[in-house]
């Protein structure tokens, strides 16, 4: 059986100064929790439950709208496994993230992992309003622990005040473009991190970063951080600069 | 486009070699040094750099092999303000990218003169190459092949377009040639057989005031250019 | 090259029909420069529109372009230049423009490759293939696309904003710039247009490599397939010829890598070009955006050598 569901989260600033969500609407596997915000004036939500395995022929979706002056952290309870289809359909997750002015929206997500033989299009659409602040993260794991992987493909477009700040797309797995996984492209490597930042944090002088990893400003206001290290060096290095 | 249009070449888009900057500025004389490995451009260039920066308006572009082991020696010896010094790679071809394909060079050029306002001249210095290197006429008004006397005294006598077209040949390290060898009047007859009335100057660039006839003849070629 | 052959010949066949221009020239909406005259803008629609025709169909493919031609003809109101008439030299432009040897820069390249030789990612013919592919079906992809559509007529400035969106590594876009601005000034010297004069002028410090091949092969009288086959191409000659001087490779292997990707190129250039003709519909949006990573984080690093023999 297969699912299409669209789920949405809508985040406003209250009168205190903190945030309140009136749009929390889970659907069908994704289910989303309000959790408890690290700081003051944000609030928390955390998707959970079966949307951790999305099967080939689901549709998910899920529309985030930041309001003025609102501040949100999106998270996930686990990975988010991507399971083949006995049909060999494709699975599709499209992500919709609006910041408006003055917003700020944290999308930080547990890795997504390709098992063998799944197929998960993957497409996160970002509009920022001028002066939004984003910091948004994707980890890409491809294959579960020892075992071959399967497609997964992901286009990244953010918009910032009506300008393309970025329009990236990978594709990775046996059904990718040839040389996907040779020196060019991905190589050996079977994880791929990249942290996002709107705009780019005052960085301290000696940010230092780990091997197989760059830190690049965006033609525009943004900072992008790319990694095909192993996770742990990239979530040290996504952390400090979350933090920056 | 007609067929039947005059053959003309579009100087005024090449912007290559024309003589006015387009904001209406004369640009500087684009002096060329080239040569063999180690024969002595980046002193040449460091030696003129000390003795015409009180009077002119100078600025270097260096073609390395690595990218910027010349740059950084003028760095070091601080002949001239950074700003005034680029290296251009040249992707293991150097001669390429004096002559065949000139394009980043000349980018160089122009952003010089861009960024650090007017200039008077500018020595564009190839990395160290064989005896066919020459600059192109796009790219330089005039081209210095520089050579030394330990490279071999019969480096004249083989010739080659850098020895015999070169709007002047420096021969230079003559303090070296009793150590090595080097027949300096042979050197000579046998340049003055291959270059016919162009000029050959004998020097030592890092002795004493060694660059002067170096110096004296780009003192009359900018004096030309002018005019 | 297969394509040449086929379109030389596809040329005589499709010489007199001109059903094809008539319905193409209608579509011609979308992204056009403020300095582009509505209906020269429409012939190349017409062409780009034609080449999206399946690929199995190579006759009726060459035949459409070849009524594609006559419609931009009329559009520019002239009866010779024909792009494929006997004579016209299309052809022959689009050999100088991806000829190595043509000075737009590209020798002090590696496209990469010093950084893969430097990293052991890449070590002999066989990695070098793998590099290529690699390289060819991402940034060789958006390159060819981004060309494509320049040629096609939209709007230059609109498509540079489309590579930077697609350039997340600095290095590579201060790279692919000043590659730009060197083109230009071959390509204004070589093949002169008003509209080369206008992306020179607002881009001083040079546009994206990509979109002045792609308005210098339309300067050439080239058609957006020409464009798309000049930077898929160069994305792979480009690495190719430097790995022989980084790994004193054998100059015929390296040849023949070149060979064995030819039919990659092929289906590589007619995406890009398909794509480009969506894009005349549905905006730069429509256009790929391939990405490397390993070829972004090492432009990267390579950039902050301090010692190196290539640019990029
Ligand atoms: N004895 C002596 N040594 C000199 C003279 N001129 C240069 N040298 C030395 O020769 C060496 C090479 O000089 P460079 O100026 O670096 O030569 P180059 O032609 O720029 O070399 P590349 O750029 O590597 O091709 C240096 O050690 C210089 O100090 C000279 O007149 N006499
Ligand atoms: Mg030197």
């Amino acid at each position: 059986m297969t699912v299409t569901a669209a789920a949405r989260i809508g985040a406003v600033r209250d009168r205190a100064g903190g945030t309140s969500l009136p749009v929390l609407a889970g659907a069908g596997p994704v289910a989303l929790r309000r959790t408890r915000a690290a700081r003051e004036g944000w609030a928390r939500v955390t998707v959970v439950g079966a949307m951790s395995a999305p099967l080939g022929g689901d549709r998910l979706r899920i529309d985030v709208d930041v309001a003025a002056g609102a501040r949100l952290t999106v998270d996930s309870a686990a990975a988010t496994v991507s399971l083949p289809d006995l049909a060999g359909r494709p699975a599709f997750y499209d992500v919709r993230l609006t910041v408006a002015e003055g917003a700020e929206l944290h999308w930080l997500p547990e890795p997504v992992i390709a098992a063998c033989g799944s197929d998960l299009r993957m497409h996160t659409r970002v509009r920022l309003g001028a002066g939004a602040r984003l910091v948004l993260r994707e980890e890409l794991v491809l294959g579960r622990h020892g075992e071959a992987t399967g497609d997964l493909t992901s286009r990244l477009t953010v918009e910032h005040d009506g300008r393309t700040l970025l329009d990236q797309a990978l594709a990775f797995g046996p059904g990718a473009a040839p040389g996907w996984d040779g020196p060019a492209v991905l190589g050996p490597h079977r994880t791929l991190g990249q942290l996002l930042l709107v705009p780019p944090p005052a960085l301290p002088p000696d940010v230092s970063l780990p091997p197989l990893t760059s830190l690049t400003p965006l033609a525009g206001p943004g900072l992008l951080l790319t990694s095909t290290s192993p996770r742990p060096a990239f979530s040290r290095t996504a952390a400090a600069l979350t933090r920056a | 486009m007609h067929r039947d249009h005059p053959e003309v070449f579009p100087e005024r888009y090449a912007h290559s070699s024309a003589e006015v900057r387009p904001d209406g500025r004369r640009r500087a004389l684009r002096i060329g040094l080239g040569g063999p490995v180690g024969s002595g451009k980046t002193a040449t260039v460091a030696a003129l750099c000390r003795t015409l920066r009180d009077r002119l308006a100078i600025g270097v572009v260096t073609n390395d092999i690595y990218t910027r082991e010349d740059a950084e020696f003028l760095l070091r010896s601080a002949v001239l303000p950074p700003e005034r010094i680029v290296g251009v790679e040249t992707g293991a071809c150097p001669h390429t990218a004096i002559r065949d394909d000139i394009s980043a060079n000349l980018e160089a050029v122009e952003d010089l003169e861009d960024a650090v306002g007017p200039l008077d001249l500018v020595l564009v210095e190839s990395g160290g190459d064989n005896l066919t290197a020459t600059f192109s006429k796009g790219l330089v008004d005039a081209q210095i092949f520089v050579i030394d006397v330990a490279g071999g005294d019969d480096i004249p006598r083989k010739g080659g377009p850098g020895v015999t077209t070169a709007d002047l040949l420096v021969v230079n390290k003559t303090d070296l040639a009793p150590h090595v060898g080097a027949d300096l009047d042979r050197m000579a007859r046998d340049a003055a057989a291959q270059r016919g009335a162009l000029p050959v100057v004998f020097t030592s660039v890092t002795r004493g005031d060694g660059i002067a006839p170096v110096a004296a003849w780009i003192g009359e070629r900018l004096t030309a250019w002018t005019a | 090259m297969t394509d040449l052959t086929e379109r030389t010949a596809g040329a005589g066949a499709g010489a007199g029909a001109g059903a094809g221009a008539g319905a193409g020239a209608g579509t011609g909406t979308g992204h056009r420069g403020p300095g582009t005259a509505a209906g020269r803008g429409a012939a190349p629609t017409a062409v780009v529109g034609a080449t999206t025709a399946p690929d199995a169909v190579p006759r009726t493919d060459a035949a459409a372009r070849g009524s594609g031609v006559g419609a931009e003809d009329a559009a520019r109101g002239s009866g010779v230049g024909a792009d494929d008439a006997p004579g016209s030299g299309a052809l022959a432009a689009l050999l100088l423009l991806s000829d190595g040897r043509f000075p737009a820069g590209g020798h002090a390249h590696s496209g990469g490759a010093e950084a893969a030789v430097a990293d052991g990612r890449v070590r002999d013919a066989a990695g070098l293939a793998d590099f290529c592919r690699g390289r060819l079906h991402t940034a060789g992809l958006v390159a060819a696309a981004l060309a494509a559509a320049a040629t096609a007529g939209l709007d230059p400035l609109v498509l540079d904003d489309a590579a930077d969106a697609r350039t997340p590594s600095l290095a590579l876009r201060t790279v692919s710039r000043r590659l730009g601005r060197q083109l230009m000034r071959a390509a204004r010297a070589t093949w002169p247009s008003g509209e080369l004069d206008g992306l020179a002028a607002a881009r001083p410090r040079g546009a994206h490599q990509p979109v002045v091949l792609g308005l210098t092969a339309r300067a050439a009288h080239l058609r957006p397939l020409d464009a798309a086959y000049a930077a898929a191409y160069e994305s792979v000659a480009g690495p190719a010829t430097a790995a022989v001087r980084l790994l004193s490779l054998d100059p015929f292997h390296c040849a023949a890598v070149l060979a064995r990707l030819a039919p990659q190129i092929d289906t590589t250039a007619r995406a890009a070009a398909d794509a480009a003709a969506g894009a005349l519909t549905h905006g730069p949006a429509a256009l790929p955006a391939a990405s490397a990573p390993l070829l972004d984080i090492s432009a990267e690093h390579h950039a902050a050598w301090p010692v190196r023999l290539f640019a990029s």
